[in-house]
């Protein structure tokens, strides 16, 4: 590209804005704090210089702390991928990369097209897709409701490493579950140097909004810290129920907790690769439902998009293809659409969510491969309008001049492919011909083309004996949640102890 | 307008900085304490109500919820035993391992609406605190929510230790949260499910009936 290029940009804030945001957030982490209930990282934070009270997990941040902590965070993230082709680098004035859904339990059937709990069946038919779908650069996995609970993120990481060889992401619904990820990864990877070179994986861990992080929470951090796996660092606000009503209120609240977060990462692990990754939603006055769709959270996402682009030089992971729609109709495309476009075009680095619906509940193979398409338009959006003499033709209309026509021009050859971009799943008919091919709507066409990746789409098998040590590592993580060592919310302990545990230890 | 009529237009109006004075003056006026009762849980009917065919939304119906309260607060001391448990008392949290807090605060705000005294016992709540909220607070309904799969055994491990500790029987048992079907709130020999605030105020009248 020269330089006559523009690579669009959207601003949802002005320097004002973005700097009083910012401001604020730092005044929120001073002067409120955060409560955090995690022994090591009180005592990380106690180190760095952040203000405890006796008896109490109440952590306030000296402004100068959380700065400091900003510019350790790395603006360029590094995923790597079973086979190194698909490697992935997140950094800012890059292209945004995406990924789908995770955590959802409720799955339209390919088929049926019947709305249905997820089943263990479903995983081969999710990964694949994802993997052969080529717009979703990295793989995250539903959740099945028929298999052991406990250790089902555990075992959907292991079904990734076999059917995708794409960077994969994990959700992870335990603190102690997480060991047994990292050990796959290692396994598949060859020990934690190569690991730490460019990780298989990335997870994602939350603040409890507002203004709390729990210990099951930490623990996925310190886990993955020492190997480099980059974390999606979330919260959840929702606007009018966790968090201010106001667009701009939840932007802050939420921007205070990813300070928050950063500064506890970086305190422990400098340099630790780490993705601004805000879900916010808003509450519907009148359902009481917390949605996804509304327009206003899609220009909250753009906003932090362009805050991470601007002002703090890091990379974001934002929602994304999303929908608080039923099934993929009109809404959903409307609500999508928007929700993808205005971060990407506020420059975030990756766009999660796709094949998302129903408010996070519901995952949609159809809805993925039309998502598939939707980006590949963005995708073309990014590229901008190339400017040089060359593509601007002015050779071309010459030679054509007034009357003629371009069908057979050597610009035309040269052009019709590589500045068009061709969705796969959309009609491109008159209407006699459309109905003399069945009369099929862009779903129809997306539901055969999943067919035809399912039929056709296969990765490079695991060597057998490598599938082997990773069922042993999914056994051992069975084993240890029957013995009760796999709890579900707080990586052992209960959230008293812990705090009781550290407190008589003094600090 | 009289200090009655005033109570009902202040609890649909959402008035809750002004209610205690307002309550005060009707007791002075002497109304009977079960009158203003009648006046403040008729205010909150038409607020449902409203809230229902959508002229009114939540964060309105949980005002006018908080002006019926300041109401309660000051009136209580006068009332009879039976007016005070007014139309029932809930005990409500989130199972263990759940921390997911927005819905089930939702729903005990909408039953305080809807006249119950609520009791929230806040999020991950084991079996163990439920059986000793409930001996303490002696509920006519006992609501649990949770929002993840994994989270949802507990809701069965609590009704056995309800029934253990030999309660089971002295309360209704309602449960919510997105990943509940009315199909599983049957396995688990639960009394009720509800998918939101206002299907669970109307399935807690209809339990305590
Ligand atoms: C906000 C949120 C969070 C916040 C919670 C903040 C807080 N203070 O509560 C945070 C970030 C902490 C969080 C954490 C997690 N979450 Co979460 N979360 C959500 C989210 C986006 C909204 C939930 C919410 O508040 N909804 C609004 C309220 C009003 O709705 P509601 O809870 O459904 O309640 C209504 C009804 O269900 C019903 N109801 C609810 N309770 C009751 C009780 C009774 C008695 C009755 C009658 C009715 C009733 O009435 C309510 C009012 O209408 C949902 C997705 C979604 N869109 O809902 C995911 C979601 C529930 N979370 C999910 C997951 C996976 C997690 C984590 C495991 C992720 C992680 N690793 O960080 C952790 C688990 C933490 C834990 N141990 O609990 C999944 C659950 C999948 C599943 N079924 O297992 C969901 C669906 C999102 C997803 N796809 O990933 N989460």
């Amino acid at each position: 590209m020269t330089n006559s290029t523009l690579k669009p940009k959207l601003r949802l804030l002005s320097d004002e804005g973005m700097a009083k945001i910012h401001q604020q957030s730092l005044e929120v982490l001073e002067n409120v704090g955060m409560n955090i209930n995690h022994k090591r990282s009180l005592e990380v934070l106690g180190e760095a210089g952040a203000k405890m009270e006796k008896d109490s997990t109440r952590v306030r941040f000296p402004k100068k702390l959380v700065e400091d902590s900003l510019k350790l965070v790395p603006d360029r993230v590094v995923y790597g991928a079973r086979d190194p082709e698909h490697d992935l680098v997140a950094e800012i004035g890059g292209d945004f990369h995406t990924r789908p859904l995770t955590g959802g339990e409720g799955y339209i059937d390919l088929e049926t097209q019947e709305w249905r709990k997820v089943l263990t069946k479903d995983l081969v038919e999710w990964i694949t897709l994802a993997d052969g779908l080529e717009n979703v650069d990295y793989v995250a996995s539903i959740y099945p409701d028929d298999m052991n609970l406990a250790t089902r993120d555990v075992y959907i990481l292991r079904m990734m490493l076999e059917y995708s060889v794409k960077h994969l992401e994990v959700q992870p619904y335990t603190g102690t579950g997480v060991r047994y990820m990292v050990e796959m990864i290692k396994a598949v990877q060859g020990g934690s140097d190569e690991v730490k070179k460019r990780p298989l994986l990335s997870v994602l861990t939350s603040a409890l909004t507002p203004l709390q992080f729990l210990p099951y929470a930490l623990d996925i951090l310190f886990t993955v810290g020492p190997l480099n796996i980059p974390i999606e660092m979330n919260t959840m606000p929702i606007a009018g129920a966790t968090a201010p009503m106001s667009p701009a209120g939840t932007l802050l609240l939420a921007n205070a907790e990813m300070l928050a977060g950063i500064t506890i990462a970086q305190s422990a692990f400098p340099g630790m690769p780490l993705m601004y990754a805000v879900r916010n939603l808003m509450l519907d006055a009148w359902t009481g439902l917390s949605l996804q769709g509304r327009v206003e959270t899609s220009m909250i996402a753009g906003a932090m998009a362009q805050m991470c682009a601007e002002l703090y030089k890091m990379p974001s992971n934002l929602f994304g293809a999303v929908s608080d729609a039923m099934v993929t109709d009109a809404q959903s495309i409307m609500e999508r659409t928007i929700k993808v476009l205005l971060p990407a075009l506020a420059g975030t680095n990756v766009i999660a969510g796709l094949g998302h619906m129903e408010h996070c509940y519901t995952y949609d193979p159809v809805q993925l491969v039309l998502d598939d398409d939707l980006i590949g338009m963005v995708r073309r959006i990014m590229r901008g309008i190339e400017i040089n003499d060359d593509v601007l033709g002015l050779d071309a209309i010459l030679r054509v001049g007034p009357g003629g026509n371009f069908l057979t021009d050597d610009h035309t050859l040269k052009y019709f492919k590589t500045e068009y971009f061709t969705p796969k799943s959309t009609n491109r008919w008159v209407r006699n011909v459309w109905k003399s091919k069945g009369e099929k709507d862009a779903n129809e066409l997306a539901r055969e083309r999943a067919r035809k990746i399912l039929a056709e789409h296969r990765v490079e098998p695991l060597d057998p004996k490598l599938l082997a040590e990773l069922d042993k590592i999914v056994a051992a993580a069975d084993k240890a949640a029957a013995d009760g060592e796999l709890t579900h919310a707080h990586g052992g302990g209960s959230i008293g102890s812990l705090v009781e545990q550290y407190i008589t230890e003094g600090k | 307008m009289d200090s009655l009529e005033k109570t009902f237009q202040f609890v649909v109006e959402g008035h809750w900085k002004e209610m205690p004075d307002l309550a005060k003056e009707a007791l002075d006026a002497g109304n009977q304490s079960g009158d203003i009762l009648k006046a403040l849980v008729s205010g909150m009917d038409t607020v449902s109500e409203e809230w229902r065919v959508g002229n009114m939304f939540i964060p309105e119906v949980l005002i006018s919820a908080k002006a019926m309260h300041a109401g309660m607060d000051i009136i209580r001391p006068h009332l009879s035993a039976a007016d005070v448990k007014l139309r029932g008392v809930v005990v409500i949290g989130t199972v263990q391992g759940d921390l997911h807090d927005i819905g089930k605060s939702l729903v005990g705000m909408m039953m305080e609406g809807g006249g119950f005294q609520v009791y929230d016992l806040g999020v991950d709540v084991s079996a163990a605190k439920f059986v000793e909220a409930v001996k303490e607070h002696e509920p006519d309904i006992v609501g649990m929510s949770s929002l993840l799969t994994t989270t949802l055994p507990f809701m069965r491990d609590t009704i056995r230790s309800l029934e253990e500790a030999g309660l089971r029987d002295s309360i209704k048992i309602l449960i919510g949260g997105a990943p509940v079907t009315p199909e599983f709130a049957e396995s688990i020999g639960a009394d009720g499910y509800a998918p939101d605030g206002a299907t669970a105020v109307d399935m807690a009248h209809e339990l305590v009936g």
